[in-house]
């Protein structure tokens, strides 16, 4: 053993590691030091480590430059309080039914780009194989509450929402490529927000400050940013020693 | 913008990482992959999207289509590839030792020069931002003049010797492997050259292993400036991995740890201060983008062919020295 590391400090990621096939990792100190990312590089690469993940806050990022870690996300967090009044959707929005579970599954494959399995060079060959897992993984229970919007009576787009202690959070949410700029993400997100007034206190979403039609859709829906965030990948394979 | 440059890499160990690189620089795309495994092959390709797949390396290095070529294949392997590379017109990019005999780098530095082409190594420390520091420093005159450094390359990877395939080599000295980078780092820190060398190597780790070489080598070098220096490569050592470096001038001196390193400027406790600069810092295709742009620029890259081939002879002589007992003179061919 040439490194040695606090474990307390780590997660395993067994729904990574069934995709690349090696021990994932997450860093569970919110704000690490140079002392402790050195030697989490050291016993990554001792224990070949396929991939390592550390979030944390935009202000406590600069510890990791000049290190083997690299940046593949920064996320943004917006919240916004259900106790006033969100306009409905433009079109029907309804809850998922189990046929629709391919349909949405299909859209996973293709929608997602700006995250950080797609922006990472280790991991992107199975990005759309883990969106399309955690789609179906949401649909079948996970999710509190599916959504799906439909266009040409066809699966257009889903939100899937998860609550947590009165907070609703949108997990996952994604529109067709063949179905962008029609509004469908809009009243997803509308549909989501009328059905939890009453039942959660906020909303939380979490995007990539890559996907600016992203944001821009949270911010003219009422949500307001509550953080900033930067996340790490680590690949013992991609360290030089 | 520059016309696109095409890169194929052989060998899919380390090349992956290359071709990752290669691939985040604007006007640069890897092209074409080879490695003689075919499972590595697919596993590499089908991960970074490449569809041109090759077990044998002369599709990459004969491709006209192809600007530059990553070798990262088995160490003795290197020249053959380098050396058809270039009489194919590329620039070319070998992991380090580029060669592992005098003989053969002579002909590899022949080729290279003889096609006009850039070459690199992957001598990665002088992108160390503790390291680009340090060289500000000394170079800014702080340090005054080196007197001595000890520069050693300290990592436990038994392993690669006892089961991996550098043990099943024809020969192999970890002078080559490991060491080379603390000699490239001093000769670059300080700008002095390396005029002889005395080495001394066991083998206590390995013994009784399939690995029939030193596994630790303790050079002594010169410098032409008067600076003296120590190197040593052990690579099973009871301790974390350092690249360790000491640098004594007469003014300052600095001493590498980590997290972080010391630098003192006198022999009282306040003369003591800490140097908090990152290190290692590096990524394995960390200097590939200087050589692009070095390549679009038409001028030598931060490890160029002067570097390497001299340190390659700093470390022949330093082989030459541990098998004769003797002190050797260093003979450059460049």
């Amino acid at each position: 053993m040439t490194g040695e590391f606090d474990l307390s400090n780590l997660d395993r990621q067994p729904f990574d590691e069934g995709f690349l096939g090696g021990p994932v990792y997450r860093l569970l100190d919110p704000s690490p030091d140079a002392t402790l990312l050195r030697s989490l590089e050291e016993w990554a690469v001792a224990e070949a480590a396929v991939l390592v993940i550390a979030r944390v806050d935009e202000t406590k990022a600069g510890v990791f430059s000049d290190t083997g870690f690299r940046l593949v996300e920064r996320l943004i967090t917006y919240q916004r309080d259900l106790n006033h009044p969100a306009p409905g959707p433009s079109e029907p929005v309804r809850m998922a039914k189990e046929t629709d579970i391919d349909g949405c599954a299909e859209i996973a494959q293709h929608a997602f780009s700006h995250d950080r399995y797609h922006a990472d060079p280790m991991t992107k060959h199975v990005a759309a194989d883990i969106k399309a897992a955690w789609t179906r993984n949401d649909l079948a229970g996970r999710a509190d509450t599916c959504f799906v919007a439909e266009r040409d009576q066809v699966v257009a787009g889903f939100n899937l929402c998860l609550l947590r202690d009165e907070v609703a959070v949108i997990d996952l949410i994604a529109t067709a490529p063949n179905a962008q700029r029609r509004g469908v993400g809009r009243d997803l997100v509308r549909a989501a927000l009328r059905h939890y007034i009453g039942r959660a206190t906020t909303m939380r979403v979490g995007t990539q400050a890559s996907n600016e039609a992203s944001l821009a859709l949270y911010e003219s829906e009422g949500f307001q940013m509550v953080s900033r965030q930067s996340t790490f990948h680590l690949s013992a394979k991609a360290i030089s020693r | 913008m520059s016309k696109p440059l095409k890169v194929g890499v052989i060998g899919l160990g380390v090349g992956e990482q290359h071709a990752i690189s290669y691939n985040e620089i604007e006007g640069v795309e890897v092209v074409a992959l080879c490695d003689i495994d075919p499972g590595q092959l697919t596993e590499v390709a089908d991960r970074q999207g490449i569809s041109s797949r090759h077990t044998d390396y002369k599709a990459i290095t004969e491709n006209p289509d192809i600007d530059i070529v990553s070798i990262c294949s088995y160490d003795d392997h290197h020249v053959e590839q380098a050396i058809s590379a270039f009489e194919n017109g590329k620039h070319v990019m070998v992991e380090k030792p580029v060669a592992l005999n005098r003989g053969d780098a002579e002909r590899l530095l022949r080729a290279q020069q003889d096609s006009g082409k850039f070459i690199t190594s992957n001598l990665i420390l002088r992108h160390s931002a503790r390291f680009k520091e340090l060289k500000g420093w000394i170079d800014a005159g702080d340090f005054g003049d080196i007197v001595a450094m000890e520069g050693d390359y300290i990592h436990q990877i038994l392993w690669k010797l006892t089961e991996g395939w550098r043990g099943k080599m024809d020969f192999y000295c970890v002078t080559y492997g490991g060491g080379i980078h603390l000699i490239d780092l001093m000769r670059w820190l300080i700008g002095q050259e390396v005029v002889e060398v005395t080495g001394m190597g066991n083998q206590i780790l390995t013994a009784g292993t399939q690995y029939k070489y030193p596994d630790t080598i303790i050079n002594l070098l010169r410098f032409d400036g008067g600076a003296i220096a120590k190197n040593m490569s052990i690579l099973g050592p009871q301790r974390t991995q350092l690249h360790a470096l000491n640098v004594y001038g007469t003014k300052k001196t600095f001493v590498n740890d980590t997290p972080n390193a010391k630098l003192f400027d006198g022999d009282d406790a306040a003369n003591e201060h800490v140097v908090t600069t990152p290190y290692p810092g590096i990524r394995k295709g960390d200097l590939l983008p200087g050589f692009i742009d070095a390549i679009r620029e038409g001028r030598e890259p931060l490890v160029g062919a002067r570097d390497i081939f001299r340190v390659m002879d700093i470390c022949f002589a330093a082989w030459e020295s541990v098998q004769s007992g003797r002190t050797v003179k260093v003979n450059y061919q460049i």
